[in-house]
């Protein structure tokens, strides 16, 4: 038998490539971008967050671009619960409460400026998180979910009877401080140009989009992250190769709720005005269908599945009436065969989260991302090469 | 050489009505070879489950001087206990390098959030040399950013047992390694196993099928049948052992030199 | 007292109705082996349905519930066929249970908007024979309909019971349930079981959804779905796999909730009773993360 032989000649370390080359490969490796995409996705971002409203005053594109940013926030936390690490939570709700109401206190009635209620909203609702996540992370499965679901009604409970912060199921007007040091955002002057309250939260939601996506991308480069994934790929092998299944999961759930918390904040300021019947079981579904159908453990699913679920009601609101098959949301029960507009969207959620279970799971990212391959392979005039696998 | 690294004690394990484990002891040398024998069902895999701490039984398993009954897994493996699984738990939406960084992280302990500012930087560093330098231990380097679920059985099994050897554990469990091989691609992989048992100087746990593959690389062997331990002792003393024989056959041993265990070798 | 009797009597009528609900959950869960969140959109489909028989195209309350059940059952027979299937085939167990959930979230949505779009968003009178009327009994004043779902509930679980135990389809369900490999071998088909569960299901969803929608001050109307979902926490206290569990659990919550909204201080806040089961929850699953009674799968530790 050769085997016993092996003992004497295995005792030698193959040659390892020179370590300088071997330390520059890791270098390249821990760098802040690797891919292109990244890199450049992340200066169009940043680049379309402060130029597109500066150019721009239509007001329901701004809106659009706001509500889309608000839910790309949330969402992206929540895809970091998820989609990384594989728990199932109904409760971002509850945390974009809290993060609102933080604002309103911080932000409204005490009037400090920006960077000090965003703050605010995002520790309110980590800490909300922390204290959370004890509970949530005992359970499993089905008690998981009824437990994410029931932190809805809890919440809705403490802020319906705190309302002196809240107004109880009426809401509360909040105006919030929207200064950043010297320059108010909110009425923004560039030179001799008077921008609008939202041109700039245009510009401070998407700014905080970026922002939201550039930590959850570093988190996921971190050991945190790649355990995160782990326990997601495999709970047990991740646990015998030594992940401490509750830190990693609370901290999933910390960041999570922390960027929640800065969801709600910024939901305050589009309308001035909130409620906490607004953060109720729909806007869960609601943001469970953005993460599912943009692309679960995915860095654009998020914003892309809130783009398209935010665009839904707004574009079925223009054109009800004129397509045959929907009507307005104000039009007479009776009036013919036709879908309230705002139905509609119910639907196209409804059957968009379907077809993507269905037939494409990963999502709209990699729809997209499979369409663009094909575009670049018949622009560039590439064959697909198959690639060796070993 | 004889400093007993792993001692187990009296072990029973039940779930269900059935008993997996009963009242199993043995010790496990430093630097032993050692392995664990026995027809499907005996307990080999509950044993290990019991030693990585995924199962809970009554008795007392110690590592040196660490008590190990009644930790969660994460905290055995943190004490310095590797096992790869007979059906792969590899991370498979991750790369080669991924997983194996996944365990890189244990020694130094700490986990990090954000990768990208002092201490932080130089810990990721760190555990991504180490990570390499297990890579090159297993022939692995140049895979390092192929996803793990391209890869052919063979080379997933190098992985598995590079991220269980990653954790820089003082005893490493090996499930079935070379269970679905044949005999090339075991030579391989047993030539890996002893290179990272001497270099990273390891004791070894190995749970296997193959009388003949015991025979040559083991220094002693644990024979288990339904939960009990049948013998214990160097390769020829268990071979010879007539309740081992009879248990994998049930009929009595003759004086032939080729003894008639199953080996699961393919020409 | 009789304010005593009177809400223990609505209670345990509250309570029937968490207890056809989670009925509902339960039994699905044991016919596809994940947990899903149709009974919600059986609730409603339902009573709307009953609706549209018995009011509008003008059959018998009773005949038109029949009608109801039929409709929504072949409506889960064919998701059953066309989507769960569908994913179970090409998921793992993990995978698969979150897509089914997702699945029926979607479909959750779906109803919704097509119960809108159907009937309108105002809430309707289902037109049950019962109405308004109340009977004395013992000098206390009790509405009809209490009386009424209790009694129908009543039927219900008989059925069940019945069903479970002396039927071959039921016994044949509770095997698979209990240890499903054991059961495969023995010859037992999940597919000849399938209808029956369904049936069940959406036989308790709908009984369920007509009662609700006969609540005085409620009506028929499109959130009922939502209010399906309050018996959830019914449905873990009694451990989701137990069907005489999930029984005494909405029993309890309703019976308790009704206490509460009877009984609660004022200072306790506005919505303390709705509030009080997931509280109750809460408690529950952090002395017991597996529920009150616990089920039979073990898990190694």
């Amino acid at each position: 038998m050769t085997i016993k032989t092996l003992h004497t000649v295995q005792r030698t370390v193959p040659a390892t490539p020179a370590a300088s080359g071997r330390q520059r490969t890791i270098k390249r490796e821990t760098a802040l971008f690797q891919s292109p995409v990244t890199r450049y996705g992340a200066v169009a971002l940043t680049f379309a967050a402060i130029v597109i409203p500066l150019i721009t005053n239509d007001p329901f594109v701004l809106a659009l671009g706001i509500t889309v940013g608000i839910f790309s926030i949330g969402a992206v936390g929540l895809n970091v619960l998820n989609g990384y690490s594989g728990q199932i939570s109904l409760a971002q709700p509850f945390f974009l409460a809290v993060g609102a109401f933080t604002a309103v206190g911080i932000g409204g009635v005490l009037q400090l400026p920006l960077p000090v209620w965003i703050l605010a909203s995002a520790v309110a609702g980590g800490l909300a998180g922390f204290v959370v996540a004890p509970f949530a992370l005992r359970l499993r499965g089905v008690y998981q979910i009824v437990l994410s679901l029931g932190l809805i009604y809890i919440g809705y409970y403490i802020f319906v009877n705190w309302k002196s912060l809240t107004g109880g199921n009426v809401g509360t007007r909040a105006s919030l401080n929207m200064h950043l040091g010297p320059i108010d955002l909110g009425a923004l002057s560039l030179g001799n140009m008077l921008y609008s309250y939202q041109q700039g939260l245009f510009m401070v939601v998407w700014v905080l989009v970026a922002a939201s996506m550039f930590l959850v991308h570093r988190i996921l480069k971190s050991s945190t992250g790649r355990s995160m994934v782990a326990l997601r790929d495999s709970d047990l092998a991740a646990r015998v190769a030594g992940v401490n299944s509750f830190r990693t999961l609370s901290s999933a759930f910390i960041i999570s709720s922390a960027l929640g918390g800065v969801a709600g904040a910024l939901y305050v300021t589009q309308l001035r005005y909130v409620s906490i019947e607004q953060f109720n079981l729909v806007m869960a579904l609601q943001f469970v269908i953005i993460v599912t159908v943009g692309g679960l453990g995915t860095a654009w699913g998020p914003v892309i599945g809130s783009l398209v679920i935010c665009s839904i009601p707004l574009l079925a609101g223009r054109v009800a009436g004129v397509l045959p098959f929907l009507k307005t949301d104000s039009a007479a029960p009776n009036s013919g065969f036709g879908i309230p507009a705002g139905q509609f969207s119910i639907l196209v959620y409804g059957l968009l989260l379907i077809l993507v279970l269905l037939f494409e799971p990963k999502g709209l990212v990699n729809i997209f991302s499979q369409l663009g391959t094909k575009i670049r392979d018949v622009v560039c005039g590439n064959r697909r090469r198959t690639t060796t696998t070993e | 050489m004889t400093e007993t690294l792993l001692s187990v004690e009296d072990i029973t394990l039940r779930f269900g009505g059935v008993t997996a484990l009963d009242s199993v002891s043995f010790e496990v040398h430093r630097r032993e070879f050692f392995a664990i024998i026995g027809p499907n069902g005996a307990g080999k895999t509950s044993l290990f489950n019991c030693l990585s701490g995924m199962a809970r039984p009554t008795g007392s398993i110690t590592l040196s001087n660490s008590q190990l009954v009644g930790q969660r897994p994460d905290q055995i493996a943190r004490l310095g206990v590797g096992r790869t699984f007979q059906n792969l738990g590899l991370f498979l939406t991750m790369s080669v390098l991924e997983n194996v960084l996944v365990s890189s992280h244990i020694r130094p302990p700490a986990p990090t959030v954000a990768g990208w500012w002092g201490r932080s930087k130089r810990v990721e560093f760190a555990a991504r040399e180490h990570a390499y330098q297990i890579l090159d231990l297993v022939g692995l380097a140049d895979f390092a950013h192929a996803p793990v679920s391209s890869l052919p059985y063979g080379t997933r099994k190098r992985v598995e047992l590079a991220k269980a050897a990653a954790s820089n554990p003082r005893l490493l469990l090996l499930d079935e390694p070379v269970a679905g091989m044949n005999t090339e691609e075991t030579e391989e992989l047993i030539a890996h196993v002893y290179r990272l048992k001497y270099q990273l100087d390891l004791t070894l746990v190995l749970i296997e099928h193959d009388i003949h593959l015991i025979m040559d690389v083991a220094d002693r062997v644990l024979a288990l049948d339904f939960g009990n331990v049948i013998g214990l002792g160097t390769p020829e003393e268990i071979q010879t052992n007539p309740r081992v024989i009879e248990a994998y056959l049930g009929i009595e041993h003759g004086a032939a030199a080729e003894p008639a265990l199953p080996t699961k070798r393919r020409a | 007292m009789t304010t005593f009797i009177q809400l223990t009597a609505s209670g345990i009528a509250m309570g029937c109705l968490y207890a056809l609900v989670s009925l509902s959950f339960v039994v699905l869960v044991k016919a596809t082996g994940h947990f899903n969140l149709l009974p919600g959109s059986f609730v409603l489909l339902g009573a709307y349905l009953t609706y549209q028989a018995n009011a509008v195209f003008g059959f018998n309350f009773f005949i038109a519930i029949t009608f109801a059940i039929v409709v929504v059952t072949i409506l889960g027979v064919l998701i059953q066929r066309f989507i769960f299937d569908r994913i179970d085939r090409r998921a793992t167990q993990a995978a698969a249970g979150l897509a089914v959930l997702l699945v029926t979230i979607g479909l959750l949505s779906i109803s919704q908007a097509v119960t809108v779009t159907t009937w309108g968003a105002d809430a309707l009178n289902l037109g049950d024979p019962w109405g308004l009327k109340t009977v004395r009994v013992g000098g206390v004043a009790l509405t009809q309909r209490d009386l009424w779902v209790i009694a129908i509930t009543v039927v219900v679980l008989v059925i069940f019971w019945l069903v479970m135990q002396r039927t071959r389809v039921g016994v044949a369900m509770r095997a698979l349930a209990t240890d499903m490999e054991a059961a495969l071998i023995q010859g037992i088909s999940p597919r000849k079981v399938a209808p029956v569960a369904w049936v069940m299901s959406a036989g308790a969803a709908v009984i369920a959804g007509v009662m609700l929608s006969t609540e005085a001050g409620g009506g028929l109307r499109p959130t009922l779905d939502v209010v399906a979902f309050t018996a959830l926490p019914a449905l873990i206290l009694g451990g989701i796999r137990s069907l005489p569990g999930c029984v005494a659990g909405g029993l309890v919550l309703g019976v308790v909730q009704m206490y509460a909204l009877g009984y609660a201080p004022t200072s306790f806040g506005q919505s303390f009773a709705a509030t009080l089961p997931w509280i109750i929850l809460i408690v529950i699953l952090m002395l017991r993360p597996n529920g009150l009674i616990a089920t039979r799968d073990f898990r190694r530790a």
